[in-house]
């Protein structure tokens, strides 16, 4: 009895569970449920969520996006400004297509990411507070169209962190943030 | 209600204090692992807690203890506790005396040391979260053109670059060192992978330090 | 000598009675448990020799090897350690909670060397694919990027051992279905039930893992034109996930088995403990799903019901065996009057007995730094600040590096004394080895994590620290926590060596002994008593798990709170 390298006793589904067992069950219960909870209310309520429309493109077709919104686009000290609220950027080995951009503050984009080539990894992070940091990722034969708002002015550094072949780590772009853009 | 209330309070308190004055050898190691990790948690996550909220001082606070408690915490249970056990069996004298409040002193000095700390707040205690100024910014633009069996590419915007070197596999194809770096690499001179015709442009400084890659594919 | 290794004393018909478990083995289930043991030892040596490259050159201020070397290394260190080594043990484990608990001859024992021999063959195919990577193919790390193209030897190498691995759980499976059809009846004792659950968990991963293979392969060799990288991405990680979750059923598994024979614990609740491996079953393969919580594709209500396992049904598993298992050391050490206090069963426990040390570090880290971060970061919003840094790479040495790897060590000490009937050699280094490599790699994996999570320095990556190569951005701010890295994983992998070290030298030059009672706990294995263990207290294990829940909340509230304070993204 109580050897987990014998069967048990006939009986062992109805051999009554310690008080405190019992209780930790109810507690783990209960955290499971706040954790799925919380993460489902997040998306609802959060400012924070990687959720945004994934459109099926050909590499050639984004190809061709990216490289018509960079010619309509204007330039600010070598910064791409967007002409509207759609930012393009493409994960080519070992570059990011479409960056340097410059936005501004408080202004809804939207950033479509894919790649030309193999899987590249989209994280971004301030360079005074490195700390904070997220991380999207690119694929290939994939658009994913998603928003994001910055509230804070700065440089925002972009590096691949998706193994994409040697001369992965040389992988660089910038997103300028700034309260103006005045072209 | 108030009485379970009571008694699960006096339940917890009177668990804590076996838990501070447990002394066996295993526990005073567990417990050394165990400050040491909070101290390590503490002094990290405070020090990432500050890169958000930049001057609440209350965390040079926690950041302190986490320091302190990271070396003191070891210290107390494997040099500290050892001492005064062995000086408490000894009979009277100046020793026995301070054994037996050890506890209390220990614990005071330690709370009074993580007061200081916090208050000077020494700046080996902190992380930094800013980019240290690096190396020049070498962003050349990397154009070609598809002319049938060759692929002619240009170098735009070379500031600082010292060699370009292409390659297919394994094999170099051209290494060009003079402005303005424009090559042309025979396609059938390309390895084929996966049923794609490749090259790698490598775009080196001065001391022939990679700088830049390009990886491209030639259209068949 | 080496066929002196496979011999132990058998009576006529090949049986013998373990005087440390009670249990009745046969030679033919004995020897193949100590082929598949060496063999993961022989990959852990691999694995942790590539370690050093790997972590000499992750530590920048060294920068041992350069860019393609480096990917090189990573991947043999990834396969070695994170496949190989795992699987290989864990057929061990099936053929030990099956046909050895059960008290059975192998069967099909020649199936058996046809499964070890064709997962070598993988295995070796492998790392030969590995070593000789020539550009343009790209080292495969343990992912293969498709569409980033791997030598084909190696989509075949990971067909083979995949196959090798499904071939060598037959005898398993057929052992089961043996003692269903002519056993006394009745249910299984519940460690053969726990390899049960990760057998069937092992197949799903390693069909998952075919399919993706064959996949992968054929597009490699051109008969596929192309390869989309999504759907790569989601089947992949049905094994490349998947195989963890073996780790994880197998080490919790090989929790019951020896805290139960070294530290005198027992099953305080049968039908906790069976449930939770129940919930397993169902839920903890859709755990693979948070590697894409971050990508483009998959829908948000997939991601939320994925990520969470359903709801965290594996999750809640993983919490009731965190209790149950320390309660039935508790309460298993209480009823043998070894009680004493809050924690008395704890600290009288034989504390200087590797097996039951390095069971213990298994269980306490793989929770408080494996486990904790592993659900924080499979939440759907919380995983943008965690994934592809290197605080994933803290999260899987917390659990595959510190749970899994010290409860095998356990194991395989344990292994040692009771199969091949070894005294140890170095028996002082012996004892101490499970304190050092658990402090050592706690230290080096806790530095991973913050690096990652304080700094976002990617995983995967040869140099991003002190230089991005052709940029005045870097990450040179993490260099501090790097330099702590540093030394202790340098650290961890002398301990590592020194498990090598005293398991080699044991079995190859360790007195040959019947294991003696030092390694039975108080009172027996077969102690009986007339309470029954649920009675006995458990109020020590609920004070831990108590810290451990506040451990969790605390974490998780931080995690929370800082990701609110990022800039808007998404909708």
């Amino acid at each position: 009895m109580g050897s987990p390298i014998k069967p048990p006793d006939e009986d062992w589904w109805d051999v009554p569970v310690n008080r405190r067992e019992s209780i930790w069950l109810g507690l783990s219960v209960a955290w499971s449920m706040i954790l799925f909870g919380w993460m489902s209310l997040w998306t609802r309520i959060g400012d924070q969520n990687p959720i945004g429309e994934t459109y099926d493109v050909s590499t050639e077709e984004y190809q061709e996006k990216v490289e018509s919104y960079r010619e309509e686009a204007e330039t600010l000290d070598g910064s791409i400004v967007p002409p509207s609220d759609d930012i393009y950027v493409a994960g080519i080995r070992f570059q990011w297509r479409g960056l340097p951009v410059v936005v501004e503050t408080g202004k809804t984009y939207k950033f479509h990411i894919s790649s030309y080539d193999v899987q590249h990894g989209f994280s971004i992070r301030p360079e005074d507070v490195l700390s904070q940091h997220t991380n999207l990722l690119a694929l290939p034969g994939y658009e994913w169209v998603i928003e994001m708002e910055f509230d804070e002015p700065g440089t925002y550094h972009v590096i691949c962190n998706e193994f994409c072949g040697v001369g992965h780590s040389s992988m660089h772009g910038v997103i300028e943030v700034r309260d103006e853009v005045n072209v | 209600m108030l009485d379970a209330v009571t008694n699960l309070v006096r339940q917890g308190w009177r668990n804590t204090l076996s838990i501070y004055y447990a002394n066996t050898p295993i526990w005073r190691l567990l417990k050394s692992g165990a400050l040491a990790f909070l101290g390590v948690f503490l002094w990290a996550g405070g020090n990432l807690f500050l890169s958000y909220l930049p001057g609440a001082r209350i965390i040079d606070y926690v950041i302190a203890y986490g320091v302190l408690v990271f070396f003191y915490g070891p210290f107390t249970h494997l040099v500290i506790i050892p001492l005064v056990i062995r000086w408490r069996k000894r009979r009277g004298g100046l020793r026995n005396k301070l054994a037996k409040r050890m506890s209390k002193i220990n614990l005071t000095f330690f709370i009074l040391l993580v007061l200081v700390v916090g208050t000077y707040a020494p700046g080996f205690m902190f992380l930094s979260f800013d980019v240290a100024s690096g190396g020049p910014n070498i962003n050349p633009e990397l154009g070609c053109v598809d002319r049938g069996d060759v692929i002619e590419c240009e170098l735009t915007e070379a500031e600082g670059v010292g060699q370009v070197v292409v390659s297919s596999g394994e094999r170099t194809l051209v290494t060009v060192e003079e402005r303005p770096y424009g090559f042309e690499v025979r396609k059938d001179e390309m390895v084929e992978v996966v049923g794609q015709k490749s090259y790698v442009v490598e775009i080196r400084d001065e001391d022939g330090e990679m700088q830049r890659r390009f990886s491209r594919s030639a259209p068949p | 000598m080496i066929f002196d290794l496979f011999d132990n004393d058998y009576d006529e018909d090949g049986f013998r009675t373990c005087n440390v478990t009670g249990m009745s083995i046969h030679r033919s289930v004995e020897n193949p448990v100590k082929v598949f043991g060496l063999t993961a030892v022989v990959a852990l040596v691999v694995g942790g020799f590539f370690a050093i490259g790997v972590a000499l050159t992750r530590w920048e201020f060294v920068g041992l090897l350069g860019p393609e070397e480096f990917y090189r290394w990573l991947s043999l260190h990834a396969w070695n350690l994170l496949i190989f080594w795992m699987v290989f043990l864990e057929i061990a484990i099936l053929y030990v909670g099956g046909p050895m608990v059960l008290g059975r001859r192998l069967p099909i024992p020649k199936i058996a060397k046809v499964g070890w021999g064709t997962m070598v063959t993988g295995a070796l195919v492998i790392n030969y694919a590995i070593w000789t990577t020539e550009a343009p193919n790209q080292a495969p790390l343990l992912t293969s990027y498709a569409p980033l193209p791997s030598s084909p030897y190696f989509y075949a190498g990971a067909i083979i051992f995949i196959l090798g691995s499904v071939v060598a759980a037959l005898p398993f499976f057929v052992s089961l279905w043996q003692e269903k059809s002519w056993g006394e009846g009745g249910s299984l004792p519940l460690v053969t039930f726990g390899a049960f659950v990760t057998s069937i968990i092992a197949v799903e991963a390693l069909l998952g893992g075919l399919a993706v293979m064959v996949y992968a392969f054929l597009w490699r060799i051109e008969i596929l034109e192309s390869i989309d990288a999504a759907v790569y991405r989601q089947v992949f990680w049905i094994i490349g996930h998947g195989t963890q979750q073996i780790n994880l059923v197998a080490m919790v598994t090989v929790w019951y088995f020896l805290t139960h024979i070294v530290g005198g614990a027992e099953v305080v609740s049968e039908k906790v403990s069976r449930t939770a491996f129940v919930l397993y079953i169902f839920f903890i393969n859709l755990g693979a799903a948070h590697h894409l919580l971050s990508d483009p594709v998959v829908s948000v209500s997939w991601r939320i019901w994925n990520a969470s396992y359903a709801f965290y049904g594996a999750t809640l598993a993983s919490l009731i065996h965190a209790f149950a298992i320390p309660a039935g050391i508790e309460a298993g050490r209480r009823r043998r009057g070894k009680g004493g206090g809050l924690f008395g069963w704890l600290t009288n426990a034989p504390w200087k007995n590797p097996v039951f040390s390095a069971t213990i570090f298994s269980i306490i880290l793989f929770g408080f730094v494996g486990g904790i971060t592993g659900v924080v970061m499979g939440q759907v919003q919380l995983n943008m600040t965690w994934v592809r840094t290197l605080a994933t790479v803290g999260h899987f040495h917390g659990t595959v590096a510190l749970g899994t790897t010290i409860a095998f060590m356990g194991l395989v000490y344990f292994v040692i004394r009771t199969m091949f009937m070894r005294e140890f050699r170095f028996g002082r280094l012996a004892s101490l080895q499970p304190y050092l490599y658990a402090a050592t790699m706690t230290a080096a994996t806790l530095m991973l994590m913050y690096i990652g999570l304080l700094y976002g320095v990617p995983r995967r990556i040869h140099s991003v620290v002190r230089d991005i190569p052709g940029t005045d951005f870097s990450l040179s701010a993490a260099e501090p926590l790097m330099m702590i890295f540093g030394v202790f994983a340098l650290l961890a992998i002398i301990s590592g060596a020194a498990f090598v070290v005293v398991a080699l030298a044991s079995v190859l030059f360790g007195e040959k002994k019947v294991p003696g009672s030092d390694l039975v706990p108080d009172g027996g294995v077969d102690f009986e008593s007339d309470e029954p263990v649920h009675k006995f207290d458990m109020r020590g294990t609920f004070v831990i798990t108590l810290i451990f829940l506040g451990a969790f909340i605390v974490v998780y509230i931080a995690n929370w709170y800082l990701l609110s304070q990022l800039w808007s993204i998404g909708p």
